[in-house]
């Protein structure tokens, strides 16, 4: 049984009275792709600040790779591999794109040859290699998400957590994304970890899923089985969007 | 030579000192935390009120500490003004821009005071308070103990204002959480403009105080700018109580340092508290929830 | 991009060597030249930790201030050569940036916290050098008279080799400006200014290279401070001037954050234009070129946040694209 790339472990998050997180457990396997749901408030996004070191949980670890990172900087966590995109795009206006994927890029590179062949592999695998030289504040939101994949992918990392790639994306663009991430996992061996509120994206693309409500795993299993599963279908009540 | 009569004096001096200077500070405490404003001339606003309270005591003879009477509506007025004319649009803008407008705000008034009043420093001659209260050995007097309980006065309504008026509660909202108040359908800009014509309207009432401790020059605002912001950083997120604790704490080191290292180190004293602040208890600093 | 790190710095120094025959080696114009170059330098300087990583910064007044003291007491109570003390002026700079950086450039610590203890810094000094008697005080401490000496860089009544050391270090700044701009640490300040967030999740430790960005910054600022007491003769406390940070930090931003060539070209305008106030009005109303230069600023920030840079930009991609045209 290969060891799994990320533990977590009984992870708490409280901020003031408020408990975010309780006592959050899942792995998961290198080279998998599992999608993150649950409705909005559930915990997605502050699981991730959890493991991305941007949050410290008040109880439970985060095991990256055998190591433990629980309390690590962000820099530190991005260093050791993991990559991250983030729910509301957090681009660089004044750079343009290039330079952008460039910052990613000087992470793993040694000299500037090596920048450059990391930056031109990256726009051509997204597939944004014509916005090279527009700038982040010229760019649409499918753009900007690409733009953001692109700057995530050039620091090379073996796990990539994506926080709500396809909100406010029409159909034809959440294909494209669909069919990126698949590539991402299956041409470059990346772990991908996905948060989603839209049904649809997440069970085309992930092989298991983890449903979260109320800072609490309700769920892990297969897509197909989540649809049957009653805890599932009573957090999900009301929700129209299944 | 450290007697402790000369303590004690001294401790009473640092808490009413302190006093005001919280009431200095409260006003950038709102406008900084409601509406989410950095600016970097409100120590300026309060060299204004000192100069326009030196102002009316010379022309109406008008005692310093009766100054807010007119003082007070004028300010607030200013603040409603400043907030149309500037606040309003970098309200929504980066922290470097509004740092840098409010920075561009401090240099106009510093040279509006030295083209009225120039360089040399201003004062009033001691009020119709001028005895003091006798307390044994120790001395207290009158007008800054009136000035320390306009200060408490203050923050006793303020504290009422925001905590059992719905416009008060309302402000809070803001300050905690921006967008969920915006969704309750609290009138945000209204609420701006409010907290600002405050903020710069409690700056009158300090600013007529503040005159009969110490003499204002056009380099004044930005040593109470400074302090104020010191203030504020000390308080945290503690609220209004904070900035009078903070307050009465920065006026202690102050009155401390005048009294037994050199009356003109006390800045020093106050600036390296603010250093050492950031060094070793920077929890209130962080970012915006 | 080479060829600008050699070109810009030797085209600089080209025009600049123009200049003292050009005014006829009058020593007032000369001095007032060096003046300008020391104040743009700063300028170029503070586009580094300005420009670059986008952090307020307001102690350019005490960076400098401090190197006005360290090389002028070593000079005055242990006759160290200003050789050595340019250095120690700007390497003790470098040290106070750090003690006021490392605090506040804290991940998440919002940014009025470093430009309040920027500013703060510049009043300490002041206040300390004035209380401290031994050292500061309140009369000036004047330089010792070595005569005209190399090695002592003292060049009495003849201000041309202050005006070309001035010229060099500007040259110098600028070539300092280029090689960061297009190297891993010139990114790493970029990305950290457009979001510090997203750069800590590209690995960008950043408060790391927010200290890089001001030991290299307050470090020249300190030298401007060698040269210029070379210059000035003597030391006072009231050196430690608050105007001079604001003045470098408005023409930072009215020249373009980021903009390497926008900064001095603004500053040398417009410090030439304060100067000419300064003479023309300065009696009537002393401040004029600094409401002036506040006016500018608050213009240029609230409708051409680009500063003039953006607007340099603009021009030479127009006369690139002709170029480009007319190659293709």
């Amino acid at each position: 049984m290969p060891k799994p790339i990320l533990e977590v472990r009984g992870v708490t998050k409280r901020f003031g009275g408020l408990t975010a997180l309780s006592r959050v457990s899942f792995n998961v396997e290198e080279g998998a792709i599992i999608g993150i749901i649950g409705p909005n408030g559930a915990g997605k996004t502050t699981l991730f600040n959890v493991i991305t070191g941007f949050l410290k949980p008040e109880e439970g670890e985060v095991i990256y790779d055998g190591q433990t990172i629980t309390g690590l900087p962000p820099h530190r966590i991005a260093r050791m591999g993991v990559a991250r995109t983030f729910q509301i795009v957090k681009p660089f206006p004044e750079l343009t794109v290039e330079e952008a994927v460039r910052v990613g890029a000087y992470l793993r590179a040694k000299d500037e040859e090596e920048v450059n062949d990391i930056v031109d592999d990256v726009l051509e695998f997204v597939g944004i290699e014509e916005l090279r030289d527009r700038y982040g504040k010229e760019l649409n939101l499918i753009q900007l998400k690409l733009t953001e994949i692109a700057r995530a992918l050039a620091t090379r990392p073996r796990l990539l957590l994506v926080d709500e790639a396809v909100a406010g994306l029409t159909p034809g663009e959440i294909d494209d994304i669909i069919e990126m991430m698949h590539r991402i996992n299956e041409e470059r061996h990346i772990t991908v970890c996905l948060i989603e509120h839209i049904m649809r994206f997440i069970m085309r693309v992930s092989e298991r899923i983890i449903v979260l409500h109320h800072g609490e795993k309700i769920f892990e299993g297969k897509p197909e089985e989540a649809y049957e599963d009653e805890a599932v279908i009573k957090a999900y009540l009301g929700e129209r969007r299944i | 030579m450290l007697s402790p009569t000369l303590l004690l004096q001294n401790l009473i001096f640092g808490v009413l000192l302190g006093s005001i200077y919280a009431l200095a500070a409260i006003g950038l405490s709102l406008i900084f935390g409601v509406v989410n404003l950095t600016n970097f001339a409100h120590g300026d606003f309060i060299m204004l009120a000192m100069y326009i309270s030196y102002f009316l005591g010379v022309s109406l003879k008008l005692d310093p500490i009766l100054t807010p009477i007119i003082g007070f509506p004028a300010f607030f007025l200013l603040g409603v003004a400043v907030y149309l004319a500037i606040f309003h649009k970098i309200i929504r803008a980066p922290p470097l821009s509004q740092i840098a407008v409010t920075v561009g705000l401090l240099v106009l008034l510093r040279n509006f005071a030295l083209a009225v009043w120039h360089a040399e420093p201003k004062s009033i001659p001691r009020t119709l308070l001028g005895y003091s209260y006798r307390l044994g050995p120790l001395l207290i007097p009158a007008d800054r103990l009136t000035g320390m309980l306009i200060s408490i006065a203050t923050f006793l309504i303020l504290h009422l204002f925001l905590t059992k008026t719905k416009t008060g509660i309302a402000m809070r909202a803001l300050a905690d959480d921006l967008d969920s108040a915006a969704l309750m359908g609290v009138n945000v800009r209204n609420l701006n403009m409010l907290t600002c014509a405050l903020g710069i309207g409690i700056v009158a009432l300090a600013g007529g105080i503040l005159l009969t401790f110490q003499p204002v020059n056009p380099m004044t605002g930005l040593i109470y700018g400074l302090l104020t912001w010191s203030v504020v950083a000390m308080a945290g997120l503690g609220g209004v109580s904070g900035i009078l604790l903070s307050g009465i704490i920065f006026g202690i080191a102050d009155a401390f340092t005048a009294a037994f290292w050199d009356p003109r180190a006390r800045e020093i004293t106050i600036y390296i508290l603010f250093i050492l602040l950031l060094w070793f208890r920077p929890k209130g600093l962080f970012g915006r929830r | 991009m080479d060829r600008r790190l050699i070109l810009a710095p030797l085209i600089s120094l080209g025009v600049l060597s123009i200049i003292p025959p050009l005014l006829g080696f009058n020593n007032y114009y000369l001095l007032l030249a060096s003046l300008i170059l020391l104040y743009t330098t700063m300028v170029s300087a503070w586009n580094i930790i300005g420009g670059f990583a986008g952090q307020v910064d307001l102690a350019a007044g005490a960076y400098h201030g401090i190197g006005i003291f360290v090389t002028g007491l070593l000079f005055i109570f242990y006759r160290v050569t200003p050789l050595i003390g340019i250095f120690l002026g700007g390497a003790v700079a470098s040290l106070l940036a750090v003690a006021i950086g490392y605090p506040t450039f804290r991940f998440g610590l919002r940014e009025v916290w470093y430009a309040l203890s920027s500013l703060a810094l510049v009043v300490i000094l002041y206040k300390l050098f004035l209380v401290w008697e031994s050292v500061g005080g309140t009369i000036e401490r004047y330089l010792p008279k070595v005569g005209f000496s190399w090695f002592y860089l003292t060049f009495p009544g003849n201000y041309l080799y202050y005006y070309l050391m001035s010229a060099l270090l500007l040259a110098a700044t600028i070539a300092i400006n280029i090689r960061i701009r297009y190297s891993r640490l010139g990114y790493y300040l970029l990305a950290i200014r457009e979001n510090e967030e997203a750069a800590e999740m590209l690995g960008i430790d950043v408060r790391r290279y927010k200290l890089y960005a001001l030991i290299i910054y307050s470090f020249i600022v300190g030298l401007t401070g060698g040269i210029f007491v070379l210059m000035l003769g003597y030391v006072h406390p009231v050196l430690f001037d608050s105007w001079i940070s604001i003045q470098t930090a408005i023409l930072g931003i009215v020249g373009g954050l980021g903009s390497i060539a926008g900064g001095p070209i603004i500053a040398v305008i417009l410090l030439a234009v304060a100067e000419y106030l300064r003479v023309r009005f300065g009696g009537y109303i002393p401040g004029l070129h600094q409401i002036l230069f506040a006016i500018i600023l608050m213009l240029i920030v609230l409708f051409k946040p680009g500063g003039i840079g953006e607007w340099l930009d603009s021009l030479w991609h127009r006369i690139t694209a002709r170029r480009r045209m007319e190659v293709a």
